[in-house]
């Protein structure tokens, strides 16, 4: 065991939260009796994780305290439980924060703004039968093969070249939109779903302002999320309530 | 561990088998850091972190006077052993602690060079406000990865599905924050505002 593979695979880490195996454990504690520099990041770590347990609340306003224990493998169970209390947590914390008080993308977005923020791929599922196919369809065919194996950058130069391609098809500007804010291209993604919606009236109308108003939660900006989600609760249909939800929670 | 090492720890070892006081000290000093480390990490609270410590020093300091160490160039290693083997006997039985080590003096003590040992409520309060201060100076999502990270357990992979970012993502900012805030506590390590 050396410096370089207990970084690599974040043994310090791991020997914290007790996920190494008895051998892994002892081999680390093995190298750190001669390792001044990986004692040093086992102390630090250490120090800021008893700091965590402690004030974790302080730091994440309204998150549940953590249970002062050994952590053993199974911890990761508890975590939807500890995520969906930080996310209900959200209203309180906004009132701290107002929401005049902070400017789109002038400040930092608060991690419980990510929580909200957070997209699930939305599903698509191909037609069974195709009829003659232009270029632009197959493109966006080729694109959506990446994207229904969940390789959401891959999906992106195919998507956006069915995009130029044929630039008034809904289907197409969504997805690629849909793509890019999940490998973190907000404002190019933010784009793309505006193009979708300014091409009116489609089956993709609603979700578009769905993912919009996600998208604009990821970079702090709760006025046009807000917006956005109002647009669906009034006029959408299969995801109102959602909506209605993350309204509910900025409120 | 490098070769240049072996001849010190032979020679701390033998110094210590022989009976010198002075070495007592300097095995305190050496090895305190490591073994409350390992203690602190697996166990729940401090102070009986702190105990078993100072048990596992007197332990070892009896096994060298009684020639248990065969090989004295490993005495890292036989440190390391022995406060483990105290920790898991610990968290076997709370209740059951090892007998105390007699080390054939009447009142042998082992210099505690903790510096927390004797640290008050306010200097306890003051550490725990420069620790707070550093996590505050990191941005919110890198909090949340670290509060993740060390105090639920989870994994950047876990992570990444809680947040709806990239593993990688979550991996990088990680190691950068926890590297930003190592900089920064040792600063103030060698300021005198912190103890660890």
């Amino acid at each position: 065991m050396d410096c370089d593979q207990i970084e690599r695979e974040e043994l310090i880490e791991k020997y914290l939260t007790g996920r190494l195996d008895r051998a892994e454990q002892e081999g680390f504690e093995a190298h750190y009796f001669s390792c001044p520099k990986c004692l040093k990041k086992l102390e630090v770590s250490r120090l800021l994780q008893e700091k965590l347990w402690e004030q974790g609340e302080k730091i994440l306003p309204k998150t549940q305290k953590p249970h002062r224990v050994w952590i053993k493998r199974r911890a990761w169970a508890f975590s939807a439980a500890a995520v969906a209390l930080v996310v209900g947590g959200v209203a309180l914390w906004w009132q701290f924060m107002g929401p005049g008080r902070a400017p789109a993308g002038t400040e930092e977005t608060p991690f419980s703004l990510m929580m909200l923020a957070r997209i699930e791929p939305p599903s698509y599922i191909p037609p069974a039968l195709r009829g003659a196919e232009d270029e632009a369809a197959e493109r966006f065919r080729m694109g959506m093969k990446h994207y229904q194996d969940g390789l959401y950058g891959e999906a992106v130069p195919d998507l956006r070249a069915a995009a130029e391609l044929n630039p008034e098809r809904a289907g197409i500007r969504f997805f690629l939109g849909i793509c890019l804010l999940l490998t973190e291209k907000t404002n190019e993604g933010i784009e793309e779903l505006r193009k979708t919606i300014s091409l009116g009236d489609s089956v993709y109308l609603e979700e578009a302002h769905f993912y919009l108003a996600k998208a604009y939660l990821g970079k702090g900006d709760v006025g046009a999320a807000k917006a956005e989600l109002n647009w669906v609760q009034e006029k959408g249909s299969n995801l109102k309530e959602e909506a209605a939800q993350i309204l509910a929670q900025l409120r | 561990m490098p070769d240049r090492n072996r001849e010190r720890w032979k020679d701390l070892a033998l110094r210590l088998q022989a009976g010198d006081a002075a070495s007592e000290s300097e095995l305190a000093r050496l090895f305190y850091p490591h073994l409350m480390a390992m203690a602190a990490s697996r166990l729940s609270d401090r102070e009986t972190a702190r105990e078993i410590v100072q048990e596992a020093l007197l332990a070892v300091l009896s096994a060298l006077r009684q020639g248990r160490l065969r090989e004295p160039e490993k005495l890292p290693a036989f440190v390391a052993g022995t406060g483990r083997n105290l920790i898991n006997s610990h968290v076997r039985s709370l209740a059951k602690r090892p007998e105390p080590v007699t080390l054939g003096l009447e009142e042998a003590t082992i210099p505690d060079p903790d510096p927390d040992a004797s640290e008050s409520f306010l200097e306890k309060e003051e550490r725990r406000d420069v620790v707070l201060g550093a996590l505050r100076g990191l941005k919110a999502v890198d909090r949340g990865i670290l509060l993740l990270t060390l105090a639920r357990g989870l994994n950047p992979r876990e992570i990444a599905v809680e947040m709806g970012l990239k593993p990688e993502t979550i991996r990088l900012r990680k190691t950068r924050a926890l590297s930003r805030l190592r900089r920064k506590l040792e600063k103030m390590k060698l300021k005198g505002r912190l103890n660890y």
